[in-house]
């Protein structure tokens, strides 16, 4: 058995290997959990669109609050006008949130623990929200790195400030979810090779501590999915708005 | 940040070797690419079909269940507005009639009593026509009695005369002896 709890991050090919242009597109442990995630959300979302009543079933219901919940998100971040990214938003929570819940199965891989995913879904966001801003306020858009009522001779170093911030918004974004599975999954794993190491002896103690941490890691998979479609919302805000 | 303070610390007592060996598998660029594909491909399906499907089916039903709901609101405010009209014309038509029933129940009560009086007056008429009518019967029974006492007597007297002194009275004679006695009578009796 496996005693090195970086082991269970690691990318590994399935089936053959693929490419195209010679870029390698070969179907990992990865894409199949990514697939897998894809698979749940689609199959939840068909069973409670099948037969949608005003009266709604049981995954009806589950189905409305998480659109109900998403939708209110964004109301109270963004306002109504962020009604066409609704779709957006609520694509990538559920997708984080799934591979995040995923993740916790035993055996399973957890995709958002993979900091290159994470980066590129900041970094679609990050891309998204400048193009949102200068779409909808041309090069007023640059007044995000003006604060108002700022002194004038303070202005050069908040600017250059504001710029790092504003850079600066991938990399934490993708970090922090990234960072949390990471910590969060080898944590568990650490627990777990203690409670095989010690045995039916000692193991109790670890075997406990590895029940809380899975109890606290549904709570972070969750939080993290929210906290990062929060966090798309308010820069989308900012691009929509304009607070500066 | 707790969490990965412990995850520090518990780091320092697993075997240092591999985890320096070993390093961070996320850092391996060798996947990258391929899992940017994939995830691609599997973020763009799941973004197209909430799109296109099940955001506006979902959409569509709670808008349309908002309308129902907001339409049944108002239907019952107006309902309500109706009833509260419908209470307050029954209240209306209610105090109307109890005060007609008073009216109605007055007049009754006038009428009656007027009929009443009318009855009460009517016996008490008959009723003083018939005792003046049975008074009068009375006195002349009475008259009647007196005129016939006179000739009981006449005959009375006449037959004692005639058993006591066997002769025969003159008629006449005895009569006017009888008026004057019982004129005298009723003379003295008025007096």
């Amino acid at each position: 058995m496996a005693t090195n709890p970086m082991q269970q991050f690691e990318v590994h090919k399935i089936g053959p290997s693929l490419s195209i242009n010679g870029i390698d597109i070969s179907f990992t442990n990865s894409s199949l959990f990514m697939m897998i995630s894809t698979i749940l959300i689609i199959t939840f979302f068909i069973l409670g669109t099948k037969k949608v009543s005003i009266i709604p079933g049981k995954i009806q219901i589950l189905n409305e609050l998480v659109f109900n919940f998403i939708s209110k998100m964004i109301n109270e971040t963004v306002g109504s006008d962020a009604k066409p990214y609704f779709p957006f938003i609520l694509t990538l929570f559920i997708f984080i949130l799934t591979m995040n819940m995923v993740g916790l199965l035993p055996y399973s891989f957890t995709v958002t623990s993979q900091v290159i995913i994470t980066f590129f879904f900041a970094i679609i966001i990050f891309i998204g929200v400048t193009i949102v801003g200068f779409v909808k306020n041309g090069l007023g858009f640059l007044k995000i790195f003006v604060p108002s009522g700022i002194p004038v001779f303070l202005l050069p170093l908040l600017v250059v400030i504001e710029i790092i911030s504003f850079l600066s918004r991938p990399i934490s974004l993708s970090v922090r979810l990234f960072a949390n599975m990471l910590a969060g999954h080898t944590m568990l794993k650490v627990f777990g090779g203690f409670v095989v190491s010690l045995g039916i002896l000692g193991g109790w103690l670890p075997l406990s501590f590895s029940v809380a941490l899975t109890a606290l890691e549904i709570l972070v998979a969750f939080l993290q999915a929210y906290v990062f479609a929060v966090l798309s919302c308010i820069y989308l805000n900012d691009a929509l708005h304009m607070h500066h | 940040m707790k969490k990965n303070l412990i995850f520090f610390i518990l780091s320092l007592f697993l075997a240092q070797e591999v985890i320096a060996k070993e390093g961070m598998p996320q850092l391996n660029p060798e996947f990258w690419l391929s899992q940017i594909f994939w995830l691609i491909i599997f973020f763009g399906l799941l973004y197209f079909l909430i799109h296109k499907f099940f955001s506006p089916k979902l959409f569509s039903l709670i808008d349309k269940r908002a309308d129902l709901l907001r339409s049944l609101i108002s239907e019952t405010e107006n309902n309500k507005n109706q009833i509260q009209k419908l209470d307050n014309e029954y209240n209306k038509i209610i105090d109307e009639a109890k005060k007609n029933s008073k009216e109605i129940s007055a007049k009754l009560n006038d009428e009656f009593n007027e009929k009443i009086s009318i009855k009460k007056k009517e016996f008490e008429n008959y009723l003083n026509a018939e005792t003046t009518k049975v008074e009068n019967d009375i006195n002349h029974f009475k008259q009647q009695a007196l005129d016939n006492i006179s000739e009981i007597a006449s005959e009375f007297s006449k037959e004692l005369i005639e058993k006591i002194t066997g002769t025969k009275p003159n008629d006449s004679n005895l009569k006017a002896i009888i008026s004057e006695i019982s004129k005298k009578q009723k003379e003295s009796r008025y007096v």
